[in-house]
């Protein structure tokens, strides 16, 4: 059985790279973004980051964009089978594949819309039939170019594939299999992201250009997977709400300290919609600790605007009963 | 010997061998630097107060941090949160290269019989 698994690595290498030269001979590699196991081979050549996975992959996923983005239109099914290829369709899913015995190769688009329109689209100017999935699009909005044996290849942002990832990996509709792989995958390279102050940036850019329930699948699939992953989520959203809090109302660098330690029981407590009045209550010298006191006594209670000495006094004669 | 092991399997593995001895240590180096032990909260009138338990040889000591949600609890919640994750990814990681180091041993020996099988066969035709 295992023997049956053995593929020569090199010649699957080959063709995967034959197949890359000839897009980006025909200018086609800026119409595609490779998507799937390849793109952690990607990041592990352009980053040279050991935290990066480099797991073996018989797929080879390319993804267009919404709606596609054809430079210069090239026969890409006749060229696929001239290299031996068959387009095959899965029974269960209508999902469109193309097989070789060295490597399968799916072409996708984001699904966007109803359930309705899932069936595949042929890619004008390609030919390609083309997967619609959800969740891809932001696979092709935020990308990055590395360079490979000459040529650019457009990838997901380490931050969007990581997402992506925890998502897709949580969905229920998922094969078990595939994921845990996914979700092994991400706790990979979420420490890897975790290392890289940009990477978290964008991370964050990322979250807030996605929809809510996005956001709300992303952080409940961390909280099952990587809890850990989850608090540096948080903390790193918790300075970016100080920070612009800080820059719209023009507020000194020297209170960031004090907002950043009240963001603590805001976010564990689910104060989230009262940051503002703690943000100020904080400056005015009240201390983390108190937090809780002052919300549930004043701020609940619509007397927020109680002097930091009175709640201070209030404490202490609580503490003294 | 290596060449005439084509095996997508085993270099796979071998890989990920590498990749963890090479990921391993900066895990560890990590947690080294984080304290350990554990929070632990007790109540005391209307106020809860936080301690870190940790242990110091074979004796158990306890480390006063203060109010819970002073800035001294925040930040060890936060240290002890890392360390413990660090600490069961690094168990982790030991048993996966120990397993995968077995694996390997195992395909390489049979990817090495094999070899020597068809290379006897072929002598034994010249």
């Amino acid at each position: 059985m295992a023997q049956e698994r053995i593929v020569d690595e090199q010649r699957q290498l080959d063709l995967f790279n034959s197949i890359l030269q000839e897009l980006n001979a025909h200018g086609s590699l800026d119409d595609m973004v490779l998507i799937g196991g390849w793109t952690l081979k990607m990041y592990r050549l352009h980053y040279g980051d050991p935290r990066i996975p480099s797991k073996y992959t018989t797929d080879a996923d390319f993804l267009f964009r919404h709606p596609p983005r054809v430079k210069n239109s090239f026969p890409l099914t006749d060229y696929l089978h001239q290299l031996g290829f068959v387009e095959t369709t899965a029974s269960l899913t209508k999902e469109m594949r193309y097989q070789h015995n060295l490597l399968e190769i799916d072409f996708l688009l984001p699904h966007i819309g109803s359930d309705e329109n899932s069936a595949p689209v042929k890619i004008p100017g390609y030919g390609v039939q083309a997967t619609r999935l959800r969740y891809l699009d932001l696979a092709t909005k935020f990308t990055i170019k590395v360079e490979y044996r000459g040529a650019r290849i457009t990838v997901p942002h380490p931050a969007a594939y990581t997402y992506l990832k925890y998502i897709v990996g949580d969905l229920p509709s998922r094969s078990k299999d595939k994921a845990q792989k996914d979700i092994d995958t991400a706790k990979q390279m979420s420490e890897f992201l975790r290392a890289d102050g940009k990477q978290m940036t964008m991370l964050h850019t990322i979250m807030e250009d996605c929809p809510d329930p996005w956001n709300e699948k992303f952080y409940r699939s961390l909280e099952t997977h990587n809890n850990d992953f989850l608090r540096t989520v948080k903390d790193y959203r918790a300075e970016q709400f100080v920070t612009r809090f800080m820059l719209e109302n023009g507020i000194a660098h020297s209170f960031r300290e004090q907002l950043l330690y009240a963001e603590a029981p805001i976010e564990a407590l689910h104060f989230g919609k009262h940051r503002e009045a703690i943000y100020r209550k904080t400056m005015e010298g009240l201390p983390s600790s108190h937090i809780p006191f002052y919300v549930n006594r004043y701020l609940l209670k619509d007397n927020g605007d109680t002097s930091v000495a009175d709640i201070l006094k209030a404490k202490n004669k609580n503490r003294e009963r | 010997m290596e060449e005439n092991m084509p095996s997508v399997i085993l270099g796979m593995l071998v890989d990920e061998h590498e990749r963890l001895k090479e990921v391993l240590p900066l895990y560890q180096k990590n947690y080294e630097e984080l304290p350990k032990g554990s929070l632990v909260v007790k109540k005391k009138g209307n106020d809860e107060y936080a301690y870190r338990k940790y242990k110091e040889g074979s004796r158990q000591k306890s480390q006063y941090l203060g109010l819970k949600w002073s800035p001294a609890y925040i930040d060890m919640d936060k240290k002890l949160a890392r360390s413990h994750y660090l600490m069961r990814e690094i168990r982790d990681m030991k048993h996966q290269v120990e397993d995968l180091e077995m694996a390997i041993r195992i395909i390489k020996g049979r990817e090495e019989r094999r070899w020597r099988r068809k290379e006897s066969s072929m002598n034994s035709v010249n």
